[in-house]
């Protein structure tokens, strides 16, 4: 008996590694800097080989920032980063600010920036950007990619093993994906202490993630408020402290 | 002007300048004293040189033959052309009518021998034809030419004066010996020459190698599989051809021919030199995309207009994916176009648009110039071309052109006054145009990202005029927003060359009731307006 569970298990595993919940044997997942949020993740982390998806407000670099933290953790020797911005049609043209990374601890100098005109060359580009094996990872930034553009998107990751960060526009109803998680980040007010001006601090929702959780706290979706440390260069942990100001960190 | 005996001396002067009394050789200080206005930038003579061997190629569009004569000079062996151009008027009159449209000064000569090309360019009398017919007249005409005429050294020239020669008739009437023991050959062997006497064989300038593979087809092609099967017979043409020159291709240019004589150019541009047929086929099957073929292809011509030295083995190319960074980068760069991709630069400057900079995407020549527009660019004057004398060449008429910038308004009324000619370091009273700018050249350099205040994540490019903030209210994009908090004024000011009243900015970081974070700033004008420059994260 034993000896079927644990084929089983064995199974399960190489059935989730298959299907991008867990990172292969050898390969980590890019843990989100916080033990709370990967633990919300079967796979510990975001798995490479596939998309993940931040949505966000109009006018609101919340995700942006959110995804330049993630990028300031991977490993050095991953490779630049691809970061295609594809502009607002209806808003003022805006592009990412390389002192601002510098800011949220990312590298600019291992950064690539894109900038196609049209959704289709966006488009284009992730998808041969994410079978590079070369690069450290994919954003795809104000692209929403049509369903069928979003599986090709999709399996074009798990071809490169690459990871894909896409932050979609500000829509009413984000449209179903194939991504493996998808989460939604909003800027949260914080309150200039004595001698320092407000942290970035956002709201971080965890809106759907394939495999569900890994310690048993919320099932797929959670609700974190986070805080950037600018002297530690890390996310902090607030506790929810009903809508009163941010006052403590984790 | 060139650093020359007793200081810096004139080395070409323009019509103006000469209309103005200046010449050749004279001082720069003196110069100044006739002219205060003048313009003298240094003299370039390298540059002429390369740029008097590009109108030589330009030039053999007339003739095979033609080649750069000295430092002012062309000359074309138009023997067997001319019917081509309704006969050696035409000719020199095509030939005087693009030079003179490409803006360059020129006396023009069609003569015998080469030799008296130069002599009939530069030294005929005012009002003689350019065409010198041969025959007795020539011979004359010739003879009569002052002893310039004969291409010898200034110093054997100045001898030969000073015992009293001074055309060309006075040196023939002397006998052979004597003046061949007193001077050397050089007088008799010239005067040969310039009297179609002696052999003087033009050799054509080199062409560079051009890396060309072209493929004409019995059928008009139409469908995009023929394209392919026909792109990669030519691939592999030229990379044979690019192997055995030990080059790789930076740029490409394929040229389809249709059959109702239109053409369609699609250029494509690597980050490293290549030569690898299935490489450079994937480079270009976005391309192809935008292959028109219209009532088909007849004609498809590949050509490597930029190439590297390239000596490595290609054999890691196809496996591994040691390149696939640099592959990926040529793709987006063809697709997107070079300045829509690349890393972001820092750069030193106060300015937050201008602290980022952007590199172009590490594509090869872009700006591949023809040697025509090259040309067309550059000013060089030219005079001369000469006929000649009948010789023991037969039936061979040559054609040679002076560019020489000293002399080019002299009489036979070539030249154009004005604002030609730069190319040779000449004075020039009208204003020299400035140097065009280059593309600022980015060296490798300590990259430093300093960042001494917050810097927001998304820049406004560019920044978006808004309402002056409430004290507790901010109206933007047509809502009306609460103000948590407004922190600031950060003072920025734009760097001292750039600097003008009210051109600084003050910079205020503010918290909207929602939690987000904008940068706004106000300028530093009397009547103060307000930007959105950005946004924080």
């Amino acid at each position: 008996m034993t000896n079927r569970a644990d084929t089983i298990a064995a199974l399960r595993a190489r059935l989730s590694v298959m299907d991008r919940i867990r990172a292969p044997a050898g390969q980590e997942a890019l843990s989100l800097g916080l033990a709370a949020l990967d633990g919300a993740l079967a796979g510990g982390g975001l798995v490479r080989g596939g998309l993940h998806e931040f949505l966000g407000e109009a006018a609101d670099a919340a995700p942006h920032g959110f995804v330049a933290s993630l990028l300031a953790r991977l490993p050095a020797a991953a490779g630049p980063v691809l970061w295609c911005r594809l502009p607002p049609p209806d808003a003022p043209a805006d592009k990412p600010y390389a002192p601002g990374l510098v800011c949220l601890g990312a590298d600019p100098d291992r950064l690539i920036l894109a900038r196609p005109r049209t959704l289709e060359d966006a488009l284009w580009v992730l998808e041969e950007a994410l079978r590079c094996p070369r690069l450290g990872a994919v954003v795809g930034d104000g692209i929403a990619p049509p369903p069928v553009a979003g599986r090709r998107l999709q399996l074009a990751a798990e071809e490169g093993g690459m990871l894909g960060l896409l932050i979609l526009p500000p829509q009413g109803r984000p449209p179903p994906s194939t991504a493996l998680t998808r989460w939604r980040v909003r800027a949260l007010p914080d309150r200039p202490g004595e001698g320092d001006w407000g942290r970035p601090c956002w709201q971080v929702d965890l809106l759907r993630a394939r495999g569900g959780g890994r310690m048993g706290v919320a099932a797929d979706s959670g609700t974190w408020k986070v805080v950037w440390d600018d002297a530690a260069f890390r996310l902090h942990l607030v506790e929810p402290l009903a809508d009163g100001p941010v006052a403590a960190a984790e | 002007m060139l650093p020359g005996q007793g200081g810096i001396r004139l080395h070409a002067v323009n019509a103006l300048a000469s209309a103005d009394g200046l010449s050749v050789g004279m001082l720069l200080a003196d110069a100044r004293a006739l002219c205060p206005t003048l313009a003298a930038p240094p003299a370039d003579p390298a540059g002429d040189r390369a740029e008097l061997g590009r109108l030589a190629l330009w030039a053999q569009r007339y003739t095979p033959q033609a080649t750069s004569d000295g430092a002012d000079g062309l000359v074309l062996d138009i023997t067997g052309c001319a019917h081509l151009w309704n006969g050696e008027a035409g000719l020199l009159a095509d030939l005087s009518q693009r030079l003179r449209r490409a803006g360059l000064t020129h006396r023009l000569a069609l003569t015998d021998s080469p030799a008296a090309a130069w002599g009939w360019a530069r030294h005929r009398p005012a009002g003689a034809d350019e065409i010198l017919p041969s025959g007795r007249a020539a011979w004359e005409a010739l003879l009569a030419l002052p002893l310039a005429a004969l291409r010898l050294d200034a110093e054997l020239t100045a001898d030969l004066a000073r015992v009293g020669l001074q055309r060309v008739a006075d040196l023939h009437r002397l006998p052979r010996a004597p003046l061949t023991t007193r001077y050397g050959t050089a007088p008799a062997r010239r005067l040969d020459r310039l009297l179609g006497l002696g052999a003087e064989p033009v050799a054509p300038q080199a062409r560079p190698p051009q890396w060309q593979a072209r493929l004409p087809l019995a059928e008009p092609i139409f469908t995009r599989d023929a394209i392919d099967t026909g792109l990669e017979r030519l691939l592999r043409d030229l990379c044979q051809q690019l192997e055995a020159g030990g080059r790789g291709a930076r740029r490409l240019e394929l040229l389809l021919v249709r059959s109702d004589a239109s053409q369609q150019t699609l250029a494509l541009g690597t980050g490293q030199p290549l030569r690898d047929v299935s490489i450079l086929k994937r480079l270009f099957r976005e391309r192809l995309d935008q292959a028109e073929p219209g009532f088909g292809i007849e004609m498809m011509l590949l050509t490597a207009t930029v190439t590297d030295r390239f000596t490595a083995s290609q054999t890691a190319l196809g496996s591994g994916d040691a390149f696939a960074l640099t592959f990926l980068l040529d793709r987006l760069c063809n697709r997107l176009g070079p300045d829509r991709i690349g890393p972001p630069l820092a750069e030193d400057e106060h300015q937050p648009e201008r602290a980022m900079g952007f590199a172009s995407g590490g594509m090869g020549g872009q700006n591949a110039a023809s040697p025509v527009a090259e040309i067309s660019k550059s000013v060089v004057p030219i005079s001369t071309v000469t006929p000649a004398q009948a010789g023991v060449q037969g039936p061979q008429a040559l054609c040679s052109m002076n560019l020489d910038p000293g002399r080019s308004m002299g009489d036979g009324g070539v030249c154009e006054g004005g604002d030609e000619r730069r190319g040779q370091g000449e004075i020039n009273n009208t204003p020299t145009p400035w140097p065009k700018a280059q593309p600022r050249a980015h060296t490798p350099r300590p990259r430093t990202w300093q960042v001494e205040a917050p810097r927001p994540l998304l820049l406004l490019d560019p920044p978006e005029p808004v309402e002056k903030p409430e004290a507790a209210a901010l109206v933007w994009r047509g809502r009306r927003h609460g103000v948590d908090w407004m922190e600031g004024p950060e003072r920025i000011r734009p760097d001292w060359w750039r600097a003008r009243p009210g051109t600084g900015r003050d910079y205020f970081r503010l918290q909207l009731a929602d939690g987000r974070r904008l940068w706004l700033f106000r300028t530093a004008e009397e009547v103060p307006r307000w930007f959105l420059h950005g946004l924080f994260p």
